[in-house]
């Protein structure tokens, strides 16, 4: 009972948090307002009728076809690029002579811009899913690596002598005592790599021509089409507000429950 | 009936020798109480006794089901409450969860631990209390043995007092034995039934006859290289090198240790692979092999020498176990450490397997940049600064500037292949000296690279007398043979005398100082 209690307790809390949230965007609404009216209609639309924009948008199915196909390219980029990166990043973590060796690699890949990467995906595949999901696989794959391998580094070496004392064999310490302090370092990587997934493939897709939410902001460019550009990142921002609270907070909450126990009242909403 | 039986048991961090030769024995149900001052290794002794750390010497025999130890610091894990952290162990030895509540609760009224403190975070707890949940995770298991590593160092007097007479009372209850490290007299008196005083090791002094016969055995590769010109070289070296072996055997029927004869056939073994392989990449070429042959001969030797390599043992410092202690141990992971070894290997796999040669030549100057980076890390570390790893700094560099030299020579650079594969076999070739005394070393005297000041001196003279020695057919120095070689025979000959004085003074034998358990 106890259990249930405490999680029913946290999602009440977490719950609340949205009039923070709340509170926050108005703000933003309130500059953007400021800017609408200091600049005009054609600079910059109100955020109301952006707001208007973005559900008239919706109110058209094919425009929902276009939303969930970007939110397709970027999660299937984003499950590859957060897989093989938190992999290879375990891996290289217990082998720091393959640390050594990959640092420079990850200096080298972090260091050619995105959209050269884009070009270079469009001439190897096309206008497709595949230029989208290559591309955010290149770009997202390295800062999970990284936080994966730091994860395994910097764990308390005490605790898995501890376990080894109380008969852990090396698989079982890794899932009991590793993989947890892994885990702090992988996802608050991991969000990031979401929001990384999300504008890359917005980008790629606007760049390559491939559709999708890319494709609309393409259309709008074209059209000079402020307030419907900006309805379209308005959605893209939701959808990926959405996939962030709905998949990557709900695991993190449960996994910090003893990190929030630590926390000062007014941090711990 | 005994609980725990240490025989002979020593350990050494990178040649700084820790424990030597340590023995006890501890009843069932008997509590033993060791104290010494900090950094005298009795730490290490019960990491060794409970499997965390596998010594170098010495034999660990234990007669009990199941063992538990309660560290320094309580080491909970903090993504777990109190109750999880008792629970624990019992998972992991795969009981059932309603069995497992009962035990946890018995374990907490056992160190007076209240029901509403299980639900909390380690974080949400005192010192006192974490260091409570940590004797509770021990004693919930059931052991007949516990290891107390320093338990209550960080403690205030009242709550030490307090928690001893808990430690008292669950030995009586649970009849458990145990080894209660303290350097507190007054905690052993009364903690314990039996006090054993552990004070600091001599380190282990004197040389072992295998330096000698070591030396002599590079003396013999030496010999190989000079037979060309100077025959007298040869001859002496073999002289030596039989009087070497004499010696040893006398050594071995006069100390009557049958591992001392495993160990000095491993190394008789590894001198053999590196001479035959040594020989055969340099002169193959003189057998009528094509050039391309002899050279990959001269590779695979350079593998092997990664290979060999990869046994030398540097410390690191992210591999310090626990950072606050003075014996803080290495626990070095060669393999792991070195890149040189698998690059090398790939870059011969890519001969192998006839790459062009571009990507062969990417490959090779891989594999000596991998070297070149090993060069820093033989300098991490606190006590690492010593003559013998600046040998081992020397040749990787040597070797690692060798085969860039040779990769770029794949790539179309204008100075040549030769020279590198000259440079990379000098460094090879003290590498090789380096493994092939480290490794008899680790098997003699249970330390890795414990080398002393004649035998450092005559490392880098025979170093400097084989450079001197290949420096005109490297095309490096214009002066006539003749004179450098002679130059260079009289650094062996000073590294010779070098040896001899260091094992002169006294016959080679182990001193040690038992500590008096």
């Amino acid at each position: 009972m106890g259990f249930a209690g405490d999680r029913l307790g946290r999602l009440g809390r977490f719950a609340w948090s949205g009039w923070s949230g709340l509170a926050a965007v108005a703000l933003l609404a309130a500059v953007w307002q400021a800017g609408h009216e200091a600049y005009g209609d054609f600079i910059l639309p109100s955020p109301m009728a952006t707001a208007t924009a973005a559900i008239g948008l919706l109110a058209a199915p094919e425009n929902w076809t276009l939303l969930l196909i970007t939110m397709r390219r970027a999660l299937s980029g984003f499950f590859l690029a957060g897989t093989l990166g938190a992999l290879l990043g375990v891996m290289v973590g217990y082998a720091p002579a393959m640390m050594r060796l990959s640092r420079p690699l990850l200096t080298v890949v972090l260091g050619v811009p995105p959209i050269a990467w884009i070009v270079l995906t469009m001439i190897w595949f096309g206008a497709s899913d595949a230029t989208v999901a290559a591309t955010i696989l290149v770009s997202a794959t390295p800062m999970v690596f990284v936080a994966g391998a730091e994860g395994v580094m910097t764990r308390d070496r005490g605790l898995d002598a501890m376990a080894e004392v109380f008969g852990a064999g090396p698989i079982r310490r890794f899932l009991s005592v590793g993989l947890r302090q892994v885990c702090a370092h992988l996802l608050p990587a991991l969000a990031l790599a979401l929001g990384t997934s999300f504008k890359v493939a917005v980008m790629a897709e606007l760049l390559a021509n491939a559709g999708g939410v890319g494709g609309a902001l393409a259309r709008m460019r074209a059209m000079l089409d402020i307030t419907g550009a900006l309805a379209w990142v308005m959605l893209s921002v939701v959808a990926l507000v959405v996939v962030e609270y709905g998949l990557i907070r709900p695991v993190r909450a449960e996994l910090e429950r003893w990190r929030e126990a630590a926390q000062p009242w007014g941090v711990k909403r | 009936m005994t609980a725990l039986t240490l025989t002979g048991v020593g350990h050494a961090f990178f040649g700084r020798t820790v424990l030597s030769r340590v023995s006890l024995s501890i009843r069932r149900g008997e509590v033993v109480a060791l104290v010494g001052p900090s950094g005298c290794g009795k730490s290490t002794l019960a990491h060794i006794a409970a499997g965390l750390i596998s010594a170098r010497e010495g034999r660990v025999a234990n007669h009990y089901r199941r063992h538990a130890m309660v560290f320094q610091d309580p080491r909970l894990l903090p993504w777990r409450g109190a109750a999880g952290n008792i629970a624990y162990p019992l998972e992991l030895s795969g009981m059932s969860r309603r069995e497992r509540d009962l035990r946890v609760r018995q374990s907490a009224r056992m160190v007076q631990l209240e029901d509403q403190d299980l639900d909390k975070f380690p974080v949400e707890l005192s010192g006192g209390m974490r260091q409570r949940v940590a004797i509770a995770r021990a004693l919930a298991i059931e052991p007949d043995f516990v290891f107390f590593d320093e338990p209550f160092t960080a403690l205030d007097v009242a709550l030490k007092r307090r928690m001893q007479d808990l430690v008292i009372a669950a030995a009586q209850q649970n009849r458990f034995a145990a080894l209660f490290i303290t350097h507190d007299l007054m905690e052993a008196i009364r903690v314990a039934h039996r006090i054993l005083v552990m004070h600091h090791t001599a380190r282990l002094r004197g040389r072992a006859l295998w330096l000698l016969a070591a030396s002599w055995g590079l003396a013999r590769i030496v010999g190989f290289l000079a037979s060309e010109q100077l025959l007298i070289v040869a001859a002496l070296a073999d002289l030596s090198w039989l009087l070497a072996l004499i010696l040893y055997l006398c050594q071995i029927s006069i100390q009557r240790r049958t591992d001392r004869l495993v160990a000095f056939i491993i190394w008789l073994a590894a001198l053999a692979v590196a001479i035959v392989a040594a020989r055969a990449g340099m002169f193959m070429g003189d057998f009528g092999f094509s050039r391309n042959a002899s050279l990959a001969s001269g590779h695979i030797f350079l593998g092997l020498l990664g290979l060999a390599l990869a046994r030398i043992t540097v410390p690191v410092t992210n591999h310090v176990l626990d950072p606050r202690e003075e014996t803080a141990p290495y626990r070095p992971h060669p393999g792991r450490q070195n890149l040189a070894p698998g690059l090398v290997a790939l870059a011969i796999a890519g001969d192998c397997f006839g790459l062009s040669p571009a990507v062969s030549g990417y490959l090779w100057i891989a594999a000596g940049a991998g070297f070149l980076d090993r060069v820093a890390e033989c300098f991490v570390g606190r006590e690492a600064f010593r003559a013998e790893i600046a040998v081992l700094a020397g040749a990787s560099a040597l070797s690692g500037l060798g085969l860039l030299t040779v990769g770029a020579s794949r790539l179309g650079a204008s100075w040549g292949e030769a020279p590198g594969v000259h440079i990379a076999l000098m460094g090879g070739l003290g590498l090789a000296v380096l493994a092939v005394l480290s490794i008899a070393g680790r098997f003699h005297t249970g330390q890795g690279l414990g080398l002393n000041w004649p035998t450092k001196a005559a490392f880098i003279m025979v170093i400097v007398g084989t450079t001197l020695r290949a420096m005109p057919e490297m095309g490096l120095l214009s002066l006539p043979p003749g004179p450098l070689h002679l130059l260079a025979s009289c650094f062996w000959a000073l590294a010779f005398i070098a040896w001899l004085y260091d094992y002169w003074p006294s016959l080679p034998r182990l001193q040690t100082d038992e500590p008096t358990c």
